[in-house]
């Protein structure tokens, strides 16, 4: 599979390609926390998962790593097709499609990400990493970093829970996007290990989403206050 | 020295004079074919391609009936829009590099005459006290406020690349690139100016130019008290603006086909290439209206203030300098 790669694409045009890439995940981050409906989130999330598959064939054929074509196998299969899957079964159980409730305005919310975005740009730049971790791209740490802001940014501003629950998974990419970017200095093991929380997590909380949306027919999170008696 | 300064007027005056005919000819057959094409992706025959021009002769015929409510303002705006998007058009680069007057300015110029116009405009159509007009001039405004930082912002990010706001050195850096202009920053700009140019030109997602309900028009709604030669004088004006943000998107989109010298086989098939260029811009233009439903109006603001981010984005990759192991 490396040298598949290295057969068919110079290492110019695996930087360029990456570059590219980086920019569209970036894209696809912001874009997630600004779309109204609930369905294209989530497929904005699939593309933003083959993006980071893709950066980390791209990384594993250039610093000849095998791990990263199978923890990138693993992702393509998990985050592109099953953690989708559940997520779009659960949309279709709990039958809500377009109501996106925030505490902050959707326009608002993109124009604070982007500020959020240029100030960590800023400071990676600024901090000089380098000599501290050997890092593959300092693009790509400032990406990673930015999207596990966002998510968290998505998991605050959001009621309803199942936005919640895809802000988590936007900042489980960004941490995804920073092991890439350490060159795999994860170990596998733990790499698997987070995997597998993340798919038992999202089959746990579609349930749980589900069996709120039974109970009190609603899943702004808001309204879970009307247990206190 | 006289020699010299008497030979720069001369070209001056001589390529102002092309860049004039050209453009004020092209418009309203480009204005037409847009139509033409959007009927054929839809299955109509839509209008013959000589319908602008048809339509602007019948215009300048017809008598002109002006409102005794108006003030000299109704009278001169038509000519201030017409003469400073004239003037804007000496600015954009077409078959050439070169523009007559880049002495006088740049992208921020070329934004401002339009900001011009487009006040003039909306002062107008207050004065017959149509509410029809006065609705159609504060959506405008409103559109104005918003599409002005995202079209400048995209306009940035491309003259930090070149490093300078001339639309010439722009557009020679551009050509002059080959394949590595296609940068990540170069991309993500470009996609912001289509998405900002569309917005500029009153097109689908944000304006429907075909409407002829008077509570969904917005640039058109302002025009409804017009008549006769002045109303031809402002619709002209709207398809030169037009034609101008199409050459500046096919300039930047396919910054190739340009003519370098002077000699008359190579100006004409720099003017075959500019025309080649400007109908595929209109055919990316026409299958994104024929895609995309209008928006509502309230709407409009997310998809501005996302091609926004996108230009930011654009700005701030551009900034950024990498280091690390890959060198990107």
């Amino acid at each position: 599979m490396i040298s598949l790669i290295n057969n068919f694409l110079s290492i110019q045009t695996i930087q360029q390609l990456t570059s590219y890439i980086i920019g569209i995940v970036l894209v696809i981050s912001i874009l997630m926390a600004g779309c109204r409906r609930l369905e294209t989130m989530v497929r904005l999330f699939i593309f933003q998962s083959f993006g980071l598959v893709l950066i980390m064939l791209f990384a594993g054929a250039i610093s000849h790593n095998k791990d990263a074509f199978l923890i990138s196998g693993i992702t393509f299969f998990g985050k592109c097709f099953l953690i989708p899957w559940v997520l779009m079964f659960v949309l279709q159980k709990i039958k809500i499609n377009r109501e996106v409730e925030t505490y902050i305005s959707l326009p608002t919310s993109m124009l604070l990400i982007c500020c959020l975005i240029a100030l960590v740009f800023e400071l990676t730049t600024n901090i000089e990493i380098r000599k501290e971790v050997h890092v593959l791209s300092t693009n790509l740490l400032s990406a990673s970093i930015s999207m596990i802001l966002i998510g968290l940014f998505i998991m605050m501003t959001r009621k309803k829970a199942f936005v919640q629950i895809m802000g988590l998974y936007v900042m489980e990419n960004g941490i995804l996007a920073l092991t890439v970017d350490t060159i795999f200095e994860m170990p596998l093991v733990v790499e698997m290990g987070i995997f597998l929380d993340l798919l038992i997590g999202v089959l746990v909380m579609g349930v749980w989403v589900y069996r709120i949306k039974q109970s009190f027919d609603t899943i702004n999170v808001e309204e879970l206050r009307k247990l206190r008696g | 020295m006289v020699e010299v300064m008497n030979i720069f007027l001369l070209q001056t005056v001589l390529l102002v004079f092309i860049q004039l005919f050209l453009i004020l000819i092209l418009s309203p057959f480009i204005n037409t074919l847009m139509k033409k094409l959007k009927a054929l992706l839809q299955g109509r025959i839509g209008p013959p391609l000589m319908q602008g021009y048809y339509d602007l002769s019948k215009y300048f015929q017809k008598e002109t009936v002006v409102s005794n409510q108006t003030s000299p303002i109704f009278l001169i705006t038509p000519f201030v829009v017409f003469s400073a998007t004239l003037l804007a058009s000496l600015l954009v680069p077409t078959y050439i590099t070169i523009t007559p007057l880049f002495i006088l300015g740049g992208i921020i110029l070329l934004v401002y005459l339009f900001g011009l116009a487009r006040f003039f405009m909306a002062q107008a159509a207050m004065e017959p006290g149509s509410g029809f007009c006065g609705m159609a001039s504060s959506r405008e405004m409103m559109l104005a406020m918003l599409i002005e930082p995202v079209l400048l912002l995209s306009l940035f990010v491309l003259a930090l690349m070149a490093k300078s706001t001339n639309l010439p050195n722009i557009v020679n850096w551009l050509s002059i690139q080959g394949i590595h202009l296609f940068t990540p920053t170069y991309v993500l700009a470009v996609i912001a100016l289509l998405i900002a140019g569309i917005a500029e030109m009153g097109r689908v997602p944000f304006d429907n130019p075909e409407t002829h309900y008077e509570l969904t028009m917005i640039h058109e709604g302002m025009f409804l008290e017009y008549s006769g030669k002045l109303l031809g004088m402002m619709i002209w004006a709207s398809w030169i603006k037009q034609l101008l943000i199409l050459s500046l998107l096919a300039n930047f989109i396919f910054p190739y086909g340009y003519s370098a010298s002077a000699s008359l086989p190579i100006l004409f098939t720099g003017l075959l290439f500019y025309f080649a260029k400007v109908v595929i811009v209109c055919l990316i233009v026409v299958l994104v209206e024929t895609v995309i439903a209008k928006v509502r109006l309230f709407r409009v603001k997310d998809i501005l203030i996302a091609s926004f981010v996108i230009s930011i984005i654009a700005l701030v990759i551009s900034i950024s300098k990498d280091t690390g192991g890959l060198g990107l």
